[in-house]
């Protein structure tokens, strides 16, 4: 490992051989060419070192991407990078302070320690950069605790965890209630100026019992429900498998063999009452390149949120369990980590607030 | 933390209910014995006789067909329900040794 960076010695010299191909500047070139370069160096054939690239490049996987992907490197539903034909790969500003730290232009940059190794399939979790910076600076652990890259929350033994043992964590995902916007045939959704309206029928307010037209204005819509909005999920986890399940479960609740029995007295191992059919109602994939994750559960009528909430987060893969351990006690790692003449920290504290 | 400690015995209790017969095994069998632990999966062992039965019960929890070929060719298969993963070792309790606490 190395000392200055806490990246794998095959890290960083996968990081040299994409310079060598890039150029100092680490402006990004046609990956082939970046293959050719680590398959030169002898580090790794093309197909394990472009999988290894991707790794590196994309935003759910570290905190810090040291490599600039450019083009299609994959989706956080399991989708493969385009072949390296359509793709461009350079050194990100991290990436390139990495190297710099590696050949000694700057102070040790903690890198290892922000991101960990759960990245690679590793034990050691990641960490916000800013938090690792601040205990760094003041050697103080105290509120440092991990913090997934794809967000959601961490529960366990966090204690333990900063002792050094082995640990078993609850990654779980962060669920936001919202009241599903309520659409008024006729009528404008709400928030919108104006009007709109299909045919030559004049919209009247709901209430409105003399209204005509055809229109059944005492009707609203099946989006008249609240929603849960999943809007981050643990970590790795794929979020179109989320959905599936979450929908395969709903399924079952509503008429599966005994979906809806499944929740008796574990204790007793016997058979409770029957109890009503789930909260959920059904679930919506709304994830878009603009506004991230969205999967929208929205609620069967007059179903209790608290319930809703509860089913949704006990559901696979939206809580999942992680094993985790530090290679040493937090505390060690802080207070021994070398900081040299502390111009690598302040190096990348620059970038993180750029 | 409730909710995901006992979700692999739910899923063992699921496979029972569609009349799949199997041994659980490691950390939710030791959750079983002892109500400690923090299971990530669900491991059972089941006898080659029992595994038509235990496609049908994968194929209605997972909803999608499960084919009894695939699980008799490999030692271990991996299926993902929304109650988590379960990993299904073909092979009989006398082969490994362990305490006898079958459930069906």
């Amino acid at each position: 490992m190395s000392a200055r960076t806490g990246l794998l010695d095959g890290e960083v010299a996968l990081l040299r051989a994409v310079q060598a191909a890039t150029g100092p500047s680490g402006e990004p070139v046609t990956s082939p060419l970046v293959l050719e370069a680590i398959d030169d160096a002898e580090l790794l054939g093309p197909r394990h070192a472009y999988s290894l690239l991707a790794d590196l490049a994309v935003p759910w996987r570290r905190h810090l991407p040291l490599v600039d992907g450019v083009g299609n490197w994959g989706s956080r539903s399991g989708d493969s990078p385009a072949d390296a034909r359509y793709t461009l790969t350079g050194l990100t500003a991290f990436g390139l302070l990495a190297l710099a730290a590696d050949r000694g232009e700057v102070g040790p940059v903690p890198l290892g320690l922000v991101d960990g190794t759960w990245w690679h399939g590793g034990l050691q979790p990641p960490y916000p950069p800013l938090d690792v910076l601040r205990a760094l600076r003041t050697r103080d652990t105290s509120g440092l605790v991990p913090c997934p890259v794809t967000g959601g929350t961490v529960a366990g033994d966090l204690e333990g965890l900063a002792a050094g043992r082995p640990t078993r964590l609850v990654l779980g995902s962060v669920l936001v209630p919202e009241q599903a916007v309520r659409y008024t045939p006729g009528m404008p959704p709400p928030g919108v100026e104006g009007g709109w309206w299909i045919g030559d029928a004049t919209p009247l307010p709901v209430s409105d019992p003399t209204a005509s037209g055809g229109i059944p204005t005492d009707v609203e819509g099946p989006a008249s429900v609240d929603q849960l909005v999943v809007t981050e999920v643990p970590y790795g986890v794929d979020v179109d498998e989320v959905t599936r399940l979450l929908d395969e479960r709903i399924r079952q609740e509503h008429g599966g063999v005994d979906g809806n029995q499944l929740h008796y007295d574990l204790g007793a191992m016997l058979p409770g009452p029957p109890i009503p059919l789930g909260p959920l109602d059904r679930v919506q994939d709304e994830t878009t390149g603009r506004d991230g994750l969205r999967i929208v559960c929205v609620l069967r009528e007059s179903a209790d949120p608290e319930a809703a909430r509860e089913r949704v987060l006990s559901t696979w893969p939206l809580t999942i369990t992680v094993d985790a351990r530090l290679p040493a006690p937090l505390t060690d790692l802080v207070t021994g980590w070398d900081a040299g003449d502390g111009s690598g920290l302040s190096a990348l504290e620059r970038l993180l607030r750029a | 933390m409730g909710r995901v400690a006992d979700r692999s015995l739910l899923l063992a209790v699921a496979l029972a209910r569609r009349g799949a017969t199997f041994v659980v095994v490691g950390s939710a069998a030791d959750r079983l014995a002892t109500g400690q632990g923090l299971p990530a999966d669900l491991d059972i062992l089941v006898r080659p006789g029992a595994v038509p039965a235990l496609a049908r019960a994968l194929t209605d929890l997972t909803g999608s067909p499960v084919r009894v070929q695939r699980l008799l060719t490999r030692d271990c298969s991996r299926f993902l329900t929304w109650l988590g993963p379960v990993d299904v070792f073909i092979g009989d309790l006398a082969d490994t040794g362990a305490p006898d606490r079958r459930t069906s």
